[in-house]
């Protein structure tokens, strides 16, 4: 690089300039590794953590909507089969495999990466654990009439959603919490008819 | 099985899945037929807690069937594949 190209480029580039006169070489050498950089196209930050956190959404979704509540009271865990396909279809499935993806394809395996999918891998643990002894509980203190069939709706309308139909939400909730809400509280309004 | 145990073992195998994927070139299949796969067999466990006479394996039948034509989808359309 000319004299003169250093000067131009120690206009624009401030970093070259800061701190103590630099050699031209070191300068260059800055230049090499910052344009190679800039021109990858790499993913910025922000998107990438939000693909993060859209893969512990929808990991830990079926947890909250109350599908995997209903599952349990239902009895459908008490196989280890039964426990596999809930585990695979409903947990994760092809969403939050593709989310994964998206979070993690393509990037260095960083120590960070990794913590992150063991955290996740904890969480997912922690958060199916959790839903299903709520539903056990349920299941175990009175006789379900209602909820087991919602648990077929709720995961028709999850279904749904996972397709891509846009269906409508009230106050921002998705329409499979407010079906978990109607079913317990039509399970509740049936035990008051005589 | 206690329903616990069961849920540790749903957990444990959504977790060790999903880490699959994180580590795998899932990039290279279609997204949509494994959307779609996806909903069938979410829909199919719905008709299982209906209470419908439907296979037990067919959900996760659905899944991995999904998986596999997604992953042969893109081999299949060379043209589409290498679109930028």
């Amino acid at each position: 690089m000319t004299e003169d190209g250093s000067r131009q480029d120690s206009g624009t580039g401030d970093a070259v300039d800061r701190g103590a006169p630099r050699s031209r070489e070191r300068r260059d050498t800055l230049l090499r590794t910052r344009l190679p950089a800039a021109a990858r196209g790499a993913a910025p930050l922000a998107s990438r953590r939000a693909a993060v956190a859209n893969l512990y959404l929808l990991t830990l979704l079926s947890a909250v909507d109350g599908s995997l509540l209903l599952l349990a009271a239902s009895g459908h865990l008490s196989t280890v089969g039964g426990a596999i396909t809930v585990g695979l279809t409903i947990v994760a499935g092809a969403g939050a495999w593709i989310a994964a993806a998206q979070a993690f394809d393509g990037r260095p395996r960083s120590r960070r990466d990794h913590a992150t999918l063991a955290a996740l891998g904890a969480i997912t643990v922690a958060a199916t654990v959790a839903s299903v002894a709520i539903g056990q509980r349920l299941g175990t203190a009175m006789t379900l009439h209602v909820l087991p069939k919602a648990a077929g709706v709720v995961l028709l309308l999850v279904a749904a959603e996972v397709a891509g139909w846009r269906l409508p939400r009230v106050a921002r909730v998705p329409a499979p919490v407010w079906a978990t809400g109607a079913a317990g509280i039509l399970e509740v309004g049936v035990r008051w008819i005589p | 099985m206690d329903p616990l145990i069961g849920a540790a073992v749903a957990g444990a195998a959504a977790a060790t899945s999903i880490v699959a994927a994180a580590f795998l070139p899932l990039r290279r299949l279609d997204g949509r037929i494994l959307r779609l796969a996806g909903a069938a067999s979410i829909a199919a466990m719905g008709l299982l807690a209906f209470g419908l006479p439907i296979p037990a394996p067919l959900p996760l039948a659905l899944l991995l069937g999904g998986v596999v034509a997604a992953f042969a989808a893109p081999m299949l359309r060379p043209h589409a594949a290498q679109r930028p």
